[in-house]
């Protein structure tokens, strides 16, 4: 298998950067590509980053969120042509938000598999392997005070979009969006200060280092 | 506090604190009257604690790959897990953490199948692209060329005196004779000039502004100074003079392929929209006339761009250099060739350049030359 990546890294082209923030190059973009794939790189090499990290918040491992991230730019290019360009970003996001709904749903028919990527690499320790699932679950461990509502909330500010674009990601109103961040920041400022207390308490009770 | 001034003050409260993200997100601000210090603070410290990893190229590379593969055989990875039954093994497998046994890929169990699909798929793509730019630039062409320069040449007729009805054109036309056949022909001719112009809107639209008034304005000046100076006929054709106001007929007759210019995109657009709905109605006569237009819009593109091949001017041919690239690009990208950046895109934008600036230096002798 790594040959076959290899060799197809070679004969690839860089397409021009694209910023996701740019909505009218973006929008540009999105007409080019519904006329010639080849426009389509540009695009899903603008938005792999987000769209790759935000698959990571939600699942366990990077193999499972990258097997997310193809299907969500498959399921894009397909619905490409019924797309409002102007506002792409919050459309591929809502593709997302969807695909990893359907990844929880299939996943008890994959429970063997997901046992299998939580195997530690053939290129780490044990230890290390621990140390990493640690680091991993930092962000999932703050996003789970948080209800299923404000959790796709907060992670799609994480993945760059705005008030208005995740309304339109989620199908709601801005004014919900805006009533459920401040309820989830709330909740997330008394996580925070929970977890300063318990840090300092141990700092107390194991003394100075 | 009454409850409903509460509601408005805690309403106001969330406002601020999108609006504070919202300026976060676009520019990374991160202060908004009405937001408390905490609030921010509690904003900053998500952010902060977002540990997700960005992926390398590598991994950027392998998805890519998975996606082309979906995307070139126009199937979806349902499809895909179904025709294998190990979609997510080989994903495992495909990153190399991990020795789970490898699962075979589409491409090495299917390999002709899927080249022949690969190579339909490069041939579809390609023919629609360029039908969806030679039916915008064939409607374009008849609606503003054709019927603009009807208009144009009524304007002259009303400018002009009496004495000259009935006289004949450079063109061998007779003054004051609206014929049918006369009218088709102009628009037919319009129609055709269209063409040749959806085809270099199509080679130069990747590097025009994206959309809206700025592109239209970019398109236009470019098929202004490339076309311009063919319109004046170089200042030969003494019509200009003859006919009504000289500068009135250079202005209106110049302002031709500006026009066309500003109008392609927005029918480009509007021609590729109506393609895509066409194509998936499940009328079976909807989609094999459509299939019809795109294979009968073939011949037409080849007959307009054969028009800038034999034209014996340079400058039209240089006007070719973009289109050349541009399919050179497109074949490039199928056959997997590698194909160096100063060919694929600096060469063509040079080309263009030149084409502009000398375009307007022959319509500005032409003028001279009509005045």
């Amino acid at each position: 298998m790594p040959s076959q990546v290899d060799s197809k890294a070679v004969t690839h082209e860089k397409a021009t950067p694209l910023d996701p923030r740019d909505r009218e190059a973006i929008a540009w973009q999105v007409r080019a590509a519904r006329s010639d794939s080849a426009g389509f790189e540009a695009l899903y090499r603008a938005f792999v980053d987000p769209v790759y990290r935000f698959c990571c918040r939600r699942l366990d491992t990077p193999e499972a969120a990258a097997d997310a991230t193809s299907q969500v730019f498959i399921n894009a290019y397909t619905g490409l042509a019924g797309c409002d360009e102007t506002r792409f970003r919050s459309w591929l996001f809502s593709i997302a938000h969807n695909v990893l709904v359907d990844c929880y749903r299939s996943r008890h028919d994959h429970a063997s598999l997901d046992d299998a990527d939580d195997l530690p690499s053939r290129f780490e320790s044990p230890e290390e392997h621990v140390v990493r699932s640690e680091e991993r679950l930092a962000i999932h461990r703050l996003l789970a005070v948080l209800t299923p509502d404000q959790r796709h909330i907060v992670e799609l500010r994480l993945a760059g979009l705005t008030g208005g674009e995740i309304a339109e990601a989620l199908g709601r109103s801005r004014g919900s969006v805006d009533t459920a961040q401040c309820r989830a920041l709330a909740r997330l400022r008394r996580a925070f200060l929970e977890q300063r207390e318990s840090e300092r308490r141990a700092e107390v009770s194991h003394g100075p280092a | 506090m009454d409850p409903r001034s509460e509601r408005s003050t805690t309403r106001a409260r969330e406002q601020a604190v999108g609006r504070l993200w919202d300026a976060l997100q676009e520019s990374g601000a991160l202060e908004e009257p009405g937001v408390t210090p905490e609030e921010i603070e509690t904003i900053a410290q998500v952010h902060d604690a977002d540990d997700s990893q960005s992926p390398d190229d590598d991994l950027v590379q392998s998805i890519w790959m998975r996606v082309q593969a979906d995307v070139e055989s126009n199937a979806t990875v349902a499809a895909r897990k179904a025709s294998n039954g190990h979609g997510l093994i080989q994903a495992v497998a495909f990153e190399g953490d991990i020795g789970l046994p490898q699962a075979p890929a589409p491409e090495e169990a299917r390999p002709r199948r899927r080249k022949i699909e690969s190579v339909r798929f490069a041939v579809w793509r390609g023919t629609r692209t360029v039908a969806v730019s030679a039916i915008a630039g064939f409607i374009a062409g008849v609606m503003v060329i054709g019927i603009g320069a009807r208009i144009a040449m009524r304007v002259a007729a009303m400018f002009s005196d009496d004495s000259l009805q009935g006289a004949r054109t450079e063109n061998l036309e007779t003054v004051g004779e609206i014929t049918v056949g006369g009218t088709i022909s102009l628009l037919l001719n319009g129609g055709f000039a269209g063409i040749a112009g959806g085809i270099v809107f199509l080679a130069i639209r990747r590097w025009l502004p994206p959309s809206g008034w700025r592109r239209a304005l970019a398109i236009g000046f470019v098929l202004f100074a490339a076309g311009g100076w063919v319109v004046l006929e170089q200042g030969e054709n003494m019509d200009y003079r003859r006919f009504g106001i000289a500068g009135v007929n250079i202005c209106l007759f110049t302002l031709l392929p500006f026009l066309f210019g500003m109008a392609i995109g927005p029918v480009t657009d509007w021609v590729d929209g109506w393609m895509n709905a066409a194509l998936k109605r499940t009328s079976v006569w909807a989609v094999a006339a459509t299939t019809l237009l795109i294979v009968l819009s073939l011949p037409m593109t080849l007959g307009a761009v054969a028009l800038l091949v034999f034209d014996p001017s340079p400058l039209t041919l240089l006007l070719l250099l973009p289109v050349v690239a541009r399919a050179t690009g497109f074949l490039g990208r199928r056959l997997r060739l590698s194909i160096p950046s100063m060919t694929a895109r600096w060469l063509p934008q040079v080309a263009l350049g030149a084409v502009c600036v000398v375009g307007l230096y022959l319509s500005a002798v032409a003028v001279i030359r009509i005045l």
